[in-house]
């Protein structure tokens, strides 16, 4: 019954290219039809004198900014945060190139606790080589920032520290935001029993901070993770640790903004002219979700790097021989007195690291939000 | 013969954006006697809040700067007044109220503490005196029981009533004059016509003249002696209320009259609408701002500014071709 | 669409010329509250609604913030699912209608918005906004749908060339237009317009009354035109129906309507909207009404409007009056009073 009594003009649109359709309605398919009949309700000269009106000043000015491509002005010329963005990009492709140069680098010299084993740069500025011959070593051209209690390269383990805290990082911010939003954007939108569960997680999550829930599930999990899947194993433990902990925060801020953005005429218009549910979820609110998306990811970035070298310090992430910042500071803790460089050199980059993060993100906070300035 | 309360010379406040400089208030001078109602008419953007928040030095500076002109209040000019002028001033002799009746009133006190707030720093009363004149006040309002209705919060009253809250504030201090700044724009229709009876009865009762600031032609035909009507930070027309509206002399007066819908106006008929859009303040054309909207324009308005000069009975105008 | 299908709970069938029939409509918002969420109270936002409205007619809905007429307005469309009664539109029953096919009904009636900021997507460029239905509907293919965009936009007096322009580079007027070349944009029958001019400036606001009065006639549209601004009303409607608290106090052809009010409310309205000629403001009668609103949550009883009605009697506490036409009327001019007229 129903789908007999599809209207006629519906039925036009959606064979819009058969001219010969015989609409009941002819005054509806007349100006849907094709150009030469849609001036059938108003005049050629009419419109023109519509169009003289209103929009002379809108086609003198200059090609139009999207809302993306305006924060992205923005931000280019917020100088402080450019120079951080720049830092952190530097860190970064120094962190993932540097290994790749620096194990060509250096002759061919003589290691091991003997000093017999001939040994080119591509052995001992590898980030896992002992040098037994030169532990704790001070700075030299060979190791410009020494070696540690086992002759490692502290160079070349930083490097492969800071890779670990990006890695890190950008596992936790694809769960964070993957869940986060999916799940946010659902709940808010939808509301009901998604909502609820959201709520109730939340709050479990704020009553237990994520840092400890990390750490617990590191110290139980870790062995069995690292036996089934290796050293990177740890890593991946450590990330879903924190990702789990991070994503209900994010949930709730994107909840929070589709709640509000629900509200806006233009989600209402979407459905008059009978958009879908998914549909309107696709096009109108996760793309206004970007702005809150992304500065809340930026500054989460911080937080995860923390915790990250917290739980490594604490010696349940990375396990030697991997590197990580704060295995790094953890193994040097108990040299400290006699070797600090070894604690300072990973200290600093990490300090290093999460600065320029942070000033990105304010940054980025005020190209992307700039109402919470004023 | 009334005295001279408010006379603004060439007022001029701009703001310094990062986008440029907004000329929001470029050349306003009016005057108001004791006792008078004037209507300062305008669309939204024309700088008439603007001039409001300027008698009051209430613009935020920065970014916004008086720049130019005087506003003399009982002689005295207020561009040059000290903070503790200022105090004395604001809310004592001139009071204020604002469109959206909310946000003006703080919503953590009691609307009776709130009056007595005003009357106790202005009129120098102690609690029980400053009591008793908030339930004067409010009773005079006609908010009804008013002595109970002192120790209740703003939430708890309706828009229409927070409005007269707010002139019972306003006028508890016998000021002697009131900036209404689009005083019943937030109101429903038989709220307004409340709000606007009891404003007018009040102003004569306590011989207070108001500035009423509007965009609404209807508000100020019913409540208003003069009018000065603005047009991008500048005012265009100023007459009595019977002259702008029998005999309006600037175009866009004359056009925003004849945009309303009138009694005998035929269902469905072309309504003269104003073409186009209000200028940009930041880059406003060269010779009369209105003349890109106005059917009158000849080649000198696009050139040349015109200034306001009398045409009529007490009739002011800014316009080359005036009528 | 000339057999019209026979509409459980509806009493007489829908006639042709009626477009749109509503019946008993209301809608009522849940209050949540106590400890667990259960309904404790409820806004009779629309309280029992009959309304006709006839093909080409432009029908004024007007009352203050609050009395329904809003949500009058999105019940119609189903925007918001009505708690009680039927509405018909072309025939056809929406409050029981399956969401696909509800969704394809929505080409014939659309609805332009107050608020012309929060209407358009930030996101989207002028194109985007007038594609989106055009999209839903499969409307052709690229250079198609590209044309339609141009012609709708030049339809509602602006220039084909902002296509790739986003909307807040656009002033209120200007995107109201936007607007209504979005509703225009599948030819629909029908358009909800609410209070579509009132958050512009006088001078716009004439150029949209315009804009909306061509459109009628040109497209042979359907209007329901929401306002509190009863002049706009006056202007544009054929017929007007006051509303007062979730109820219609009256109703009749819109000259009538405003010549010989026959319930107190109409003529309170009447007398409160202020006109702009000193001369009239002057002599004319004013009745100011006293206290507000009451809330829809606890409507009075009998007429809603006995709290603030000078000629309440203790009928009107009591029994809640029949729209009915009243003597020395017009006999589709109907008021909800025991006391009308002057």
């Amino acid at each position: 019954m129903k789908i007999e009594e599809t209207p006629d003009n519906f039925q036009a649109l959606d064979t819009v290219g058969a001219v010969g359709n015989q609409p009941s309605t002819p005054e509806g398919i007349a100006a849907l039809g094709g150009t030469e009949q849609q001036t059938a309700g108003v005049t050629q000269a009419e419109l023109d004198r519509r169009a003289e009106t209103e929009t002379r000043e809108a086609t003198t000015e200059g090609q139009s900014l999207s809302p993306l491509q305006a924060s992205m002005r923005r931000l280019g010329r917020d100088r402080r945060a450019m120079f951080f963005m720049a830092l952190v990009l530097i860190l970064i492709v120094v962190s993932y190139v540097g290994p790749l140069v620096w194990t060509r680098v250096g002759p061919t010299i003589l290691t091991g606790a003997a000093g017999l084993d001939k040994s080119g740069p591509a052995s001992y500025h590898n980030y896992v080589f002992e040098d037994l011959s030169r532990q704790n070593a001070n700075s030299s051209s060979l190791h410009p920032f020494g070696t540690d209690a086992i002759g490692r390269d502290i160079l070349a383990r930083i490097m492969a520290g800071v890779n670990v805290s990006i890695e890190v990082a950008l596992l936790v911010e694809i769960m964070d935001i993957g869940l986060g939003v999916t799940i946010g954007t659902l709940a808010g939108y939808y509301g009901g029993w998604l909502a609820t569960f959201l709520d109730r997680f939340t709050d479990l999550m704020f009553a237990f901070p994520g840092l400890l829930f990390a750490i617990l599930a590191a110290a139980t999990l870790g062995p069995v993770f690292q036996s089934r899947l290796g050293l990177p194993g740890r890593l991946i433990l450590v990330s879903m640790a924190l990702g789990i902990s991070v994503w209900p925060f994010m949930a709730r801020l994107v909840r929070g903004q589709t709640l509000q953005l629900r509200e806006q005429q233009f989600i209402e218009a979407s459905r008059t002219v009978g958009s879908s549910n998914r549909h309107i979820i696709m096009s109108h609110i996760v793309p206004n979700l970007f702005n809150i998306v992304i500065v809340a990811a930026t500054l989460d970035v911080v937080n995860t790097i923390v915790s990250e070298a917290v739980i490594s310090l604490l010696g349940l992430g990375v396990q030697t021989p991997g590197s990580s910042l704060g295995l790094m500071i953890n193994d040097a803790a108990a040299v400290i007195a006699v070797y600090p460089w070894e604690v300072v050199w990973p200290t600093a980059v990490l300090a290093i690291l999460v600065l320029a993060f942070s000033f990105m993100g304010d940054g980025v906070q005020d190209a992307f939000n700039p109402r919470t300035k004023d | 013969m009334a005295e001279r309360l408010l006379d603004v010379q060439h007022l001029q406040t701009h703001f310094f954006t990062r986008g440029g400089v907004v000329k929001s208030v470029e050349d306003v001078s009016f005057y108001i006697d004791e006792g008078e109602t004037l209507g300062l008419v305008g669309e939204s953007g024309c700088g008439k809040s603007v001039t409001s928040l300027s008698l009051m030095r209430l613009i935020e500076s920065p970014p916004g700067k008086i720049v130019g002109g005087k506003v003399l209040f009982q002689g005295d000019d207020i561009v040059q007044m000290d903070e503790e002028e200022l105090h004395k001033l604001r809310g004592g002799k001139i009071a204020m109220i604002f469109q959206d009746p909310m946000t003006s009133l703080n919503p953590l006190f009691s609307v009776g503490f709130q009056i007595a707030e005003a009357v106790k720093t202005h009129l120098k009363l102690d609690d029980r005196a400053a009591t008793d004149r908030a339930v004067q006040m409010l009773d005079l309002v006609r908010i009804p029981e008013a002595r109970r209705r002192i120790d209740h919060f703003p939430h708890e009253f309706s828009g229409g009533m927070r409005q007269r809250v707010m002139i019972a504030i306003a006028l508890s201090c016998n000021p002697k004059l009131l900036i209404a700044d689009e005083p019943t724009t937030a109101l429903d229709v038989t709220i307004q016509a409340q709000v606007l009876d009891l404003m007018k009865g009040l102003a004569q009762e306590f011989n207070t003249a108001t500035l009423l600031i509007t965009h609404d032609l209807g508000v100020v035909a019913g409540t208003c002696e003069r009018v000065a009507v603005m047009y991008a930070g500048r005012i265009v027309e100023t007459a009595p209320t019977r002259t702008v509206f029998k005999n309006p002399a600037h175009p866009y007066t004359q056009a925003l009259l004849n945009a309303v819908p009138r009694a005998d106006t035929p269902r469905g008929a072309k309504l003269a609408a104003i073409g186009g859009q209000p200028p940009n303040l930041v880059n406003l054309p060269k010779g009369c701002p209105f003349a890109p909207r106005c059917r009158k324009a000849q080649a000198r308005c696009r050139v040349e500014l015109p200034l306001l000069e009398t045409v009529g009975p007490n009739q002011q105008v800014a316009c080359f071709y005036p009528y | 669409m000339a057999t019209t299908m026979p509409q459980p709970g509806a009493a007489a069938p829908a006639q042709n010329d009626v477009l749109v029939d509503i019946r008993g409509l209301k809608v009522h918002f849940p209050i949540r509250g106590g400890l667990i969420g259960q309904t404790v109270a409820a806004v009779k936002a629309v309280d029992g609604v009959d309304l006709q409205i006839k093909r080409g007619e432009v029908l004024g809905l007007v009352g203050e913030s609050g009395c329904g007429k809003s949500t009058l307005g999105r019940a119609v469309l189903q925007l918001i699912k009505p708690t009680a009664g039927t509405v018909t539109f072309d025939g056809e029953e929406l409050t029981t209608m399956g969401t696909n096919h509800l969704r394809r009904k929505r080409a014939d009636m659309q609805m332009v918005f107050q608020d012309p900021y929060s209407s358009l997507d930030p996101r989207f460029t002028v194109g985007n906004v007038i594609n989106e239905p055009l999209g839903n509907f499969n409307y052709g293919n690229r250079a198609q749908t590209d044309e339609r965009i141009r012609y709708l936009l030049r339809v509602v007096g602006m220039s084909p060339n902002i296509l790739n322009r986003y909307a807040h580079e656009f002033s209120g007027g200007q995107r109201q237009r936007i607007g209504i070349a979005r509703a225009l944009a599948l030819n629909p029958k029908f358009i909800v317009a609410d209070e579509p001019i009132s958050a512009l400036d006088v001078s716009i606001q004439a150029q949209v009354l315009n804009l909306l009065a061509d459109l009628q006639s040109e497209f042979n549209l359907t209007y329901m035109f929401i306002a509190h601004n009863l002049s706009a009303i006056k202007h544009l409607s054929t017929r007007v129906a006051v509303m007062y608290l979730g109820h219609i106090a009256e109703i009749g052809p819109a000259d009538e309507v405003y010549a010989n009010p026959q319930h107190p409310y109409t003529i309170a309205l009447l007398s409160a909207s202020p006109y702009p000629d000193p001369d009239m403001e002057k002599t004319r009668k004013r009745i100011i009404l006293t206290g507000d609103v009451p809330s829809p949550v606890n409507p009075p009883s009998g007429c809603p409007f006995h709290t603030r009605c000078w000629k309440a009697q203790a009928i009107c506490r009591e029994q809640y009056p029949p729209l009915e036409s009243k003597p020395g009327t017009n006999v589709a001019h109907l008021a909800a009073c025991h006391f009308p007229g002057q």
